[in-house]
């Protein structure tokens, strides 16, 4: 069959640019399986918190659907510009419409058939390998892997997906079939866009709703569509800003003739402008690549960084013991017997009674009770005669004078109504003995009135019996005796809190995170360092001829090279910044997940973003001036 | 003094270890200044090898070339770089032009290439362009001009830095007769304002606009032609017959 012929002879004789094609799709199959993979071949969902692992990583996949969608279809304009010369051609030489489309076709099948097996065979590997080095690093035996068809399938039809839209676009494409204008447009300068005012305009909307639905929802499992949407907005934004952006940034660099008229800045950005909307496109999708590798890697280092806040909000003592009815003389026996035969000693016991915690939230220092999804607080209150004697303090109050402690002082009001009564709030900024009911996600607060029959009043339910003491002995000694605990007393798991426990649990679940994180932005900064290789090997390709002229009409290899690190110069730091711009924006949606894990901690969470974008401009730099090298050469030779 | 030089000119390629290509014998050349010469002969001749060297794309493997007394059989890269975008014009048959720049940008290439003030480059075009007829082309696209305009700008390209020699390789290959002849006559009109030129064609009627032409074979000069003060049909016609002779004793020899 001729058409088969004619597309397999084009794709082949192509293979400058047919090749980098292929390779960058291949990333984008195997990026999109690893995350498919991630969610249908492990026992992610099982392991503790599992759920909103899960949520995150459908995020993720969503992010990279749609990344990889424009991406593929702003690298294929490339491509179907010398298409467009041999259709037109073929069409001289007397192909009907019908026959053009059936090459576009097969051709854009073969492309697909063969970047979707090697991207499936390389994603099965490296997922593969990824997990099983992970789990020997990060010593997290909990996750397994299993080979299913599943993830497979769902790739593949995701990117059959993909590729067919992009074969509705080049049949659109050929809606002038006029053999002599295709045979020209393949040498045409691109365009800039029309009404590039209105579509910059439009940019600047999109990314900002995106950025507002970001900041404005509450991170919990019910904003999942909202966080799609605006990840959806921000990614159309960026797209925007950058292909437009670009255009307005070098055309500027044009106008200014001192700049433009000198020999590495003239050629560096005739070039970028020649393709400037792949130029920008291109850039979008490395900034926004840069993005998600940064909000994963920090997600995740922040929760295994915050791990002890959350800690020392469920305890601060050794063990704690939350019941509804005090300890009584045989079990206190239990306890002390027990402990000696661990070997280890019960030292400076506390026991307090405070009201069980009501669920509500608070807004504009008034505190509502409640049980939704905008529940945020949970308020319990005990005496000054206690809180006096626990701390060693000895605050005086008033009736309607009450001292509040909220961990990390996240309470911020001078006063608080409660029930119609309007109260002074003193905060206090230590509180020993707080715990947190349940080990519930919402944030205790505790408040202390002057007297118990106020402290009912503020919170009038049953009464819970707090005893809590620290264990001194040899470390698997206190966390032995805090793991029998609950069976000792027949009691609930959840009222008795032994940080020793508690710590290996969290070791071994945000470790989890920690292995998810990492495993996704390997393959963010992989993919990353793919498309910035496919975008400078591509472009190396389509400026070779020009620099061949030019070092007939007389430039030299230096110059040659001092005109190629303009050209990447100029634009190169432009998605560094775009992602630390995105990344401004995400670290208030971070924050308030890292809330509801009450593991928020400002200095924590600002010193790992640093950290971590030094980090990506150091591995950006490294990748850049590596393909940097690998397009000289294309050049030079 | 001759503008141009070339002594014993010899230039072999070699492939793999062995086998030897020998692209020019030995040729000895030289051009005056003001002179507007034609270099003929068949594919596979030596026309293509001979002006790679002339424009110091090339280096010969042995032998001299100078021009304007400047030895160009062993400048470096960055020399000969140098020299090329001060010294030397270029036309080519397929004109060359860089396509993501527009036509006023093309012909300001050389000039940027040479750190140039913008305020020269707009003072040389003027007159270029006007003497050209290329004013309203400027602004335009090297994609959505003609082949005779496309041919033009490169002209004007070549011409922008005053070159000491304009090498120009089928400047009329990829046109029709009556662009051919347009450019052809612009070149005469160039050479009468002093302007040097030396043209590689194999198109008879191209070499009969120039005033002496050399005919090449087997890498060697074998015939040289002077137009002196015959009219143009005329030397035309003494040029096809040097040619068919050239292939005659091609015939003769085997």
């Amino acid at each position: 069959m001729i058409q088969f012929k004619l597309a397999y002879h084009h794709l082949v004789k192509n293979k400058n640019q047919s090749l980098p094609f292929i390779f960058s799709n291949t990333i984008w199959v195997a990026v999109v399986y690893i995350f498919l993979a991630m969610l249908y071949d492990t026992n992610l969902k099982n392991i503790s918190f599992g759920a909103i692992a899960v949520a995150l990583m459908q995020l993720g996949l969503g992010f990279v659907i749609l990344v990889s969608g424009l991406a593929i279809i702003y690298a294929e304009q490339t491509l179907s510009k010398q298409r467009t010369k041999e259709l037109g051609l073929y069409s001289m030489l007397g192909l009907n419409k019908h026959n053009l489309r059936q090459v576009i076709g097969i051709e854009n099948l073969l492309f697909y058939a063969i970047s979707t097996g090697l991207g499936l065979i390389i994603g099965i590997t490296f997922s593969k390998l990824s997990v099983m080095s992970l789990r020997v690093l990060l010593n997290f035996e909990h996750l397994h892997q299993t080979l299913t068809i599943k993830p497979i399938a769902i790739a593949a039809i995701i990117f059959a997906i993909i590729f067919l839209l992009l074969t509705l676009y080049d049949f659109w494409g050929l809606r002038h079939i006029n053999p002599i204008t295709l045979w020209h447009k393949a040498s045409k300068a691109e365009t800039v866009p029309k009404g590039h005012t209105f579509l910059a305009i439009t940019g600047l909307i999109v990314l900002i709703m995106g950025y507002y639905i970001s900041i404005s929802s509450r991170a919990s499992l019910s904003a999942f569509l909202q966080m799609m949407v605006a990840i959806m907005l921000v990614v159309a934004g960026t797209y925007l800003i950058f292909i437009i952006g670009s255009i307005v940034f070098l055309k500027l660099l044009k106008q200014n003739e001192n700049y433009y008229y000198k020999p590495k800045n003239f050629i560096a950005v005739a070039n970028m402008l020649f393709r400037m909307k792949q130029n920008g496109a291109g850039l979008a999708t490395i900034s926004l690549l840069c993005t998600a590798t940064l909000v994963s890697i920090i997600a995740s280092v922040s929760l295994v960084a915050g791990q002890n806040n959350l800690l020392n909000l469920w305890s601060q003592r050794d063990i704690q013991i939350v019941s509804t009815s005090p300890i009584n003389l045989v079990q206190n026996e239990q306890i002390t017997q027990f402990a000696s035969k661990t070997n280890i000693s019960l030292q400076s016991r506390r026991q307090m009674t405070v009201t069980m915690p009501t669920n509500g939230e608070l807004k504009n220092n008034y505190f509502k009770a409640n049980n939704s999804l905008k529940t945020e607080v949970a308020i319990s209150s005990l005496d000054l005669q206690q809180y006096n004697h626990i701390e060693g303090t000895h605050y005086h109050l008033a009736d309607d004078e009450i001292l509040l402690y909220s961990p990390d002082n996240t309470y911020q009001g001078k006063e608080i109504i409660i029930h119609g009564h309007k109260y002074k709030v003193k905060p206090v900024t230590s509180f020993n003995t707080s715990f947190v009911y349940n080990h519930s996600t919402y944030k205790p607060i505790f408040i202390i009135a002057k007297s118990q029959a106020i402290a009912q009043k503020i919170n009038p339910t049953p009464v819970l019996y707090v005893t809590s003491f620290n264990t001194v002995g040899t470390k698997s000694a206190c966390k032995q005796f805090g793991e029998k605990l609950p069976n000792l007393l027949n009691a609930d798991p959840a009222s008795i809190t032994s940080r020793f426990v508690i710590k290996d649990l969290f070791g071994s679940l945000f470790g989890g995170f920690l292995f998810i994180g990492v495993l996704i932005s390997l393959v963010m900064i992989c993919a990353t360092a793919m498309i910035i290789y496919y975008k400078q090997v591509s472009e190396g390709y389509s400026d070779k001829a020009n620099y061949a002229i030019m070092r007939q009409l007389g430039l030299s290899q230096q110059e040659t090279r001092k005109a190629i690190n303009s050209q990447v110069l100029t634009v190169f730091l432009l998605p560094i910044v775009g992602a630390v711009i995105n990344l401004a924006f995400a670290l208030p949606v971070l924050k308030n997940v890292l809330s509801v894990f009450s593991m928020y901690n400002i200095n924590i969470l600002i010193s790992v973003s640093f950290i971590c974008i030094a980090l990506l401009i150091t591995i950006y730099m490294l990748i850049y001036w590596a393909t940097t090298a690998v397009y000289k050469q294309i050049i030079v030779s | 003094m001759s503008l141009l030089n070339l002594k014993h000119i010899k230039k072999v390629f070699t492939e793999g270890n062995t086998n030897q290509i020998v692209a020019l014998r030995d040729i000895d050349l030289s051009v005056e200044k003001g002179e507007f010469v034609a270099i003929m002969g068949e594919s596979g001749a030596g026309k293509s090898t001979l002006l790679n060297i002339i424009a110091t794309l090339d280096q010969p493997t042995s032998g001299t070339i100078t021009l304007n007394q400047t030895d160009l059989s062993h400048l470096s890269e960055k020399d000969s770089s140098q020299f090329r975008r001060e010294h030397l014009g270029f036309v080519f048959q397929s004109f060359n032009l860089l396509d993501t720049f527009n036509n006023r940008d093309n012909i300001f290439l050389p000039l940027v290439l040479s750190k140039a003030k913008h305020e020269f480059m707009i003072e040389r075009i003027k007159p270029l362009s006007k003497a050209l007829g290329i004013d309203n082309l400027l602004d335009r696209q090297p994609s959505e001009i003609s082949g005779g305009q496309k041919q033009r700008i490169a002209i004007a390209r070549a011409l922008i830095t005053q070159p000491d020699l304009l090498l120009a390789d089928e400047p009329t290959g990829a046109l029709d007769s009556g662009n051919s002849e347009k450019i052809l006559q612009l070149f005469n009109h160039i050479n009468h304002s002093g302007q040097t030129i030396l043209m590689v064609t194999h198109s008879a009627e191209a070499a009969s606009y120039a005033q002496r032409t050399l005919f090449i074979k087997d890498g060697i000069i074998y015939n040289e032609l002077y137009r002196g003060d015959q009219n143009r049909s005329h030397y035309l016609e003494q040029i096809i017959n040097s040619l068919a002779a050239l292939q005659s004793r091609e015939v003769t020899s085997q």
